[in-house]
């Protein structure tokens, strides 16, 4: 099992490196904007648009855009930061078990002395090293350049925001796992995992906005993460990494489950 | 003591639509080369890949080393090194990081005997598995299935893209793997591969094992296909002798397959003006056709 995350460690090692710099050079644009941002009375051009439109993105709609974490949370967190993340968790994802089988490896590394669940075990423990490592680079950065521009920022709260942005990915990539057990090609799982995030996200926004959504809001899984609240240090309840980690522990032994009975 | 044991091990695939092979009842003893002979889809590939606990049987039961082949498949695999019908490895990596990476799951490598493959056919393995042919990715295969010195050699079709000196260095290391006891299963579908290396062959078709044979008695049968080349109208009535199993014309001549000695039937042919001959292998269909029903 070791051999297997060594490996995939040195594989997939660039391409994090991509990803984190990428992420942090976002990082650095958005909160060296934030002080300009925040001159130009935003609050007042946001209160002019209609309701709606401020209910589209949550509680704390528009009219926090001129704290560093309500900007942060509406410029990247909410959605930008998991969607780009969730490339990655899907790529590694297929790649688990649907990629290995669509390019026929699987048969080599299955004759191999390893049970089908350590093979397994060895991609999600790379994958979910990988992208805390991710969301901590991004958090750290974020904090160091929020003291770099002289923007307030709890380092609580980032720590806050670092453990349920890590525990959503955990869990987009546990459901991303159970794809790649059922599906036969990787760039499937990865669009799937992809669009089912995008679509939680949606979904969520719609529960906003509709009426007779309202009360549905809790099946999304964005309904777990608000960036803005861990952000400002208002804690996170408990159940939220309890459902989280439910979720990504779900998506691993169901695709253990039916990786285990299936033909490769 | 029998290292691979089969009853009546069963595969269906699309749902019980296709026979994968049937009641396939096997035992392959401690030591021996044993080959599988078959045409494509005879099942040879299925019986492998249900040895190493790829694809589950439909029913039917199987054991190596005296474990069952699902139950206690991931020790069993520690015996044995396999080579799959069709090479895929990681593109990315070069010939050294496979070796690396495969040695990682073994528990010793005999590091010399590793040299002495790679000298044997002459691999590099400073480049990437996307830079080999389809013949060193196949050498390549042979060197990991084998570095690791294991009990049982389950292979595939392993000489299929090496070039006549190297397939005659693969029987080579195989000869001599059985010399420190290793067993060998392999399928082939080409005859006289068996009948250079194998202590004894099973003959499968459709899914069926039709027979086993002792390789002495296999090669007894001598099965040929005689083409000849003449001008001539060769009366067949001249040509009825001990052997000759189907007599078909071809645009310069005849062709015949036969089985035992050929000596009567060349003899029975100088009598006509013969411009050339060729002896050759016969098609499996033949084979199957004529011999094993």
């Amino acid at each position: 099992m070791f051999t297997i995350i060594k490996q995939k460690l040195k594989e997939q090692r660039n391409s994090v490196a991509v990803y984190i710099a990428s992420l942090v050079g976002y990082t650095f644009l958005m909160i060296s904007m934030f002080p300009s941002m925040k001159k130009m009375d935003i609050d007042a051009l946001i209160s002019s648009y209609p309701e709606d439109f401020a209910k589209f993105f949550g509680d704390s709609g528009m009219a926090s855009f001129g704290t560093i974490e309500g900007f942060l949370s509406m410029e990247f967190f909410s959605l930008f930061f998991i969607l780009i993340t969730s490339f990655y968790i899907g790529s590694a994802a297929g790649s688990a078990i649907a990629g290995q089988i669509e390019k026929r490896t699987m048969d080599f590394n299955l004759s191999q002395p390893i049970s089908r669940t350590k093979l397994v075990l060895a991609e999600a423990i790379t994958a979910l090293f990988y992208s805390s490592l991710i969301t901590v680079f991004v958090s750290s950065f974020t904090y160091l350049f929020c003291i770099l521009f002289d923007v307030a920022i709890s380092a609580k709260g980032i720590a806050n925001f670092t453990v349920i942005a890590t525990l959503l990915i955990w869990a987009l990539y546990g459901i991303g796992l159970f794809l790649s057990s059922i599906l036969k090609s990787k760039i499937g799982v990865m669009l799937l995992t992809v669009a089912f995030t995008l679509g939680s996200y949606v979904f969520l926004s719609l529960t906003r906005l509709v009426e007779k959504l309202q009360n549905l809001d809790m099946y999304s899984i964005f309904y777990l993460y608000d960036p803005e609240k861990l952000l400002r240090n208002t804690g996170f309840e408990y159940y939220q990494i309890y459902v989280l980690l439910g979720v990504f522990a779900l998506g691993l032994a169901g695709s253990l489950i039916v990786f285990n009975r299936k033909d490769v | 003591m029998n290292l691979i044991e089969t009853k009546n091990l069963t595969k269906y695939y699309s749902r019980g639509k296709v026979i994968g092979i049937k009641d396939l009842n096997l035992e392959i003893e401690e030591g021996e080369i044993f080959g599988f002979i078959g045409p494509n889809g005879a099942g040879k590939s299925t019986t492998i890949r249900l040895l190493l606990d790829l694809i589950r049987p439909s029913s039917g039961s199987g054991q190596v080393f005296g474990l069952d082949i699902n139950q206690k498949s991931v020790q069993i695999r520690r015996g044995i090194g396999f080579l799959p019908g069709e090479i895929f490895l990681q593109e990315n990596m070069t010939g050294q990081e496979c070796v690396d990476f495969y040695s990682g799951f073994k528990e010793k490598i005999d590091k010399n005997y590793l040299k002495v493959l790679l000298r044997r056919f002459e691999l590099n393995l400073s480049k990437r598995v996307s830079a080999y042919s389809k013949g060193n990715k196949q050498k390549l295969a042979i060197v990991l299935a084998l570095m690791h010195k294991p009990k049982l050699l389950i292979l595939d079709e392993p000489t299929s893209g090496l070039d006549p000196i190297n397939q005659q260095e693969f029987y080579n290391t195989i000869l001599e793997t059985k010399k420190w006891g290793t067993t060998t299963f392999f399928s082939t579908h080409i005859l006289t591969e068996a009948e250079k290396i194998c202590d004894r062959v099973g003959i499968i078709k459709s899914g069926k094992l039709l027979k086993i044979e002792n390789i002495e008695d296999f090669k007894e049968k001598n099965i040929r296909t005689i083409f000849v080349e003449t001008k001539e109208s060769i009366p067949l009535s001249a040509l009825k002798s001990a052997g000759l199993k189907k007599i078909g014309r071809t645009t310069n001549g005849y062709k015949f397959v036969t089985a035992g000695p050929n000596g009567e039937i060349i003899k029975a042919l100088a009598k006509f003006n013969i411009t050339d001959f060729k002896i050759t292998e016969p098609s499996l269909e033949e084979i199957f056709l004529h011999f094993y029903k």
